[in-house]
């Protein structure tokens, strides 16, 4: 099982983001990187709040993408933005700067497939991957336009809910899973209401990676970076 | 070509940018729209509500007073003020509610800044027997307090909302949260032409009644239209005032709220001093920072108070179909005076940014009509605290004739 954890960019702060992201560097198979935005309408309350403190202390796109390119991650990048921020940097020059720091993937959650198909191929031109979602909600007839799409990896929401809320029905989860599987050869990476490595028991022989944010998020609060460590490590040995 | 086209695209503004999870929810309400609203039967029950619930139609009232004080017009106030739960916002809820009741929805979430929305839709879920959660900033829920008490009467639940600016906005964005998390039992009954397709075309179609009343009021006036104006804030009351006119050669005008200053953070005023892009589920005019950060708003009224518009207006201001001007907070409080004094009117100071316009406007041909889409009852404390703003002396002379008495009442 792959592990994608979410880091929320410059939480809690600039300096503490930087060391965190080298300790994520260790742990994860893909690390997913959220650009703040004012009215991130899909993530529950700790993100949004992280979000608001970020912005508070006047977050820049152009730092952030220096110091993702000073890093250097051994491990590939998903950005991850909301739609606006991209637009009001310039598509282009906004994908143009995701390669140059490394990054490999581009999430947008509120593009979905309908409105995807200009943003795709601009993608693909800078050499980067467009991340497809699939809902328990989606039918089956957008679901195998989405899967005959797909790219990258698929990103498979576990609940009818936003970030941090809690996963109801694991079974319709699973289903879902597997009907992807059975439409394409992307992997399935699951997401939203995983709080800790026990709850992708459901879900082993069903998909092919775990993304985790409003915990870490939750744990960065704690301010116990070994407590984080051990979390990482959870995950690593799953 | 009828916009918007089958993407909810009007021009380049509109479609759908919303989270994966509500998209099966979109598309079915469109499907559902087109196949039920068109009905005969739903049509039916919908006009027999606006005339027995709402209290439809509503006047087109010759605002003498105002004719001889701005020497304009003549002026013509379509008032919305009248309807029930006074604001022009119950056609849209009374035609959404009927709607997801034949979706067979038992839940209702809407958001509100001014109270006007929350009000119609926690009146109409009384009388349809759905249950209503109304999301409302905590600014505004401090500074409507009347509208507040009224939606707990009706049965609804105010839940105030303490991100961000706690203004309509933020409002916006818990009741998406909560439709992302509920959107099987519950209809999210957005309250102006904003958010993904079809909400503005479907939001518009529920307000377009109040300009086709108003043409044929106009026709049994004998009058022809020479200028319509009205206030944009999300724009559903602009949009219902203007779409019938659109086919017409009637000057449009849209008035924004120009706040205390053009500093960012300090108006409303979308159109503008914004620019293009996405929010709340549609591509159009956003008050945003340089990196795309939405900027918070400021408006003394707080149903304009709100940094995107429905993206039709968008549309229309690209077109140059309509204008698209701003008024500031004194001039929307002076205005409020002005008609109370003048007509006895007590406006919402959303549609006292309209009313103020006219002190603008030069001499017309034809007839200008004004769109009083609320009453002021709401804003009284608002006013009252901006009380050196505008407020005229005792109105009576010592015969006790109203000081705009015309030759005509005193013979």
């Amino acid at each position: 099982m792959k592990f994608f954890p979410y880091l929320l960019a410059d939480y809690p702060d600039r300096l503490r983001f930087a060391e965190i992201l080298d300790l994520t560097v260790q742990y994860a198979d893909t690390i997913e990187i959220g650009i703040p935005f004012t009215d991130p309408v899909a993530d529950g309350p700790v993100i949004a709040t992280a979000s608001s403190k970020v912005l508070a202390t006047g977050f820049s796109l152009d730092s952030l993408f220096q110091l993702l390119h000073d890093e250097k991650s051994s491990v590939p990048l998903a950005l991850m933005s909301y739609a606006n921020p991209i637009l009001a940097y310039g598509r282009a020059d906004f994908l143009q700067a995701c390669t140059d720091c490394g990054a490999k993937y581009l999430i947008v959650p509120d593009v979905p497939f309908e409105e995807s198909e200009e943003w795709r191929g601009v993608t693909k031109e800078h050499g980067l991957a467009w991340i497809s979602f699939v809902s328990l909600l989606t039918g089956e007839e957008r679901l195998r336009r989405i899967t005959q799409t797909a790219e990258g990896f698929l990103y498979l929401l576990s609940l009818k809910g936003i970030t941090g809320a809690s996963i109801h029905s694991p079974e319709q989860v699973r289903d879902k899973a597997l009907k992807i599987r059975k439409q394409t050869n992307v992997p399935v990476a699951l997401g939203f209401g995983i709080k800790n490595v026990k709850d992708i028991d459901p879900y082993r022989e069903a998909i092919d990676a775990v993304i985790v944010g409003s915990k870490i998020i939750e744990l960065i609060d704690s301010n116990d970076v070994e407590e984080l460590r051990q979390f990482y490590e959870s995950f690593r040995s799953a | 070509m009828n916009l918007p086209d089958s993407r909810g695209y009007f021009g380049k503004y509109g479609g759908r940018f919303v989270p994966e999870t509500l998209m099966e929810a979109l598309l079915q309400l469109e499907e559902d729209y087109e196949g039920v609203a068109a009905s005969l039967e739903f049509q039916k029950k919908l006009s027999s509500e606006l005339k027995e619930f709402a209290g439809r139609p509503t006047p087109l009232y010759f605002a003498k007073c105002l004719t001889e004080k701005y020497r304009i017009g003549p002026i013509y106030i379509k008032r919305e003020d009248l309807c029930h739960t006074g604001a022009h916002k119950i056609n849209n809820c009374i035609g959404q509610a009927l709607f997801a009741s034949h979706l067979g929805k038992k839940r209702i979430v809407a958001e509100t800044g001014a109270g006007q929305h929350g009000v119609a839709t926690a009146a109409v879920c009384a009388r349809l027997g759905l249950d209503c959660v109304v999301y409302m900033g905590t600014k505004d829920v401090e500074r409507q307090q009347l509208n507040v008490r009224r939606m707990k009467y009706f049965g609804a639940e105010v839940r105030p909302v303490n991100q961000g600016s706690q203004t309509l906005k933020d409002a916006i964005n818990e009741a998406l949260r909560d439709w992302i998390s509920n959107v099987d039992d519950t209809h999210y009954l957005i309250g102006s032409v904003v958010g993904p397709h079809p909400y503005p075309m479907m939001v518009r179609n529920f307000q377009k009644i109040i300009g086709e009343e108003t043409l044929e009021q106009l026709e049994q006036h004998r009058e022809k239209a020479s200028v319509a104006i009205a206030c944009v804030g999300g724009g559903s009351n602009a949009i219902g005032m203007f779409f019938a006119f659109l086919k017409t050669d009637t000057r449009l005008i849209g008035v924004e709220a120009g706040g205390k200053s053009d500093a960012s953070g300090h108006h409303s005023a979308t159109l503008k001093r914004g620019k293009p892009g996405v929010l709340h589920g549609a591509y159009t005019y956003v008050l945003q920072h340089a990196q795309g950060q939405i900027e918070d708003t400021e408006s003394v009224a707080p149903g304009l108070d709100y940094a995107a518009v429905g993206p039709e207006h968008s549309h229309l201001k690209e077109t140059g179909r309509v204008e698209y001007t701003t008024v500031s907070d004194q001039d929307a409080l002076k205005a409020f005076h002005t008609l109370a004094d003048c007509e006895g009117i007590l406006p919402a100071l959303e549609s006292c940014h309209a009313v103020a316009y006219l002190e603008k406007l030069e001499k017309q041909d034809g007839a200008i009509v004004v769109n009083l889409s609320g009453r002021g009852d709401k804003d009284l404390s608002i006013v009252a605290e901006n009380s050196s703003v505008g407020v005229p002396p005792a109105r009576l002379t010592q015969t006790g004739r109203p000081r705009y008495s015309s030759a005509e009442e005193g013979s």
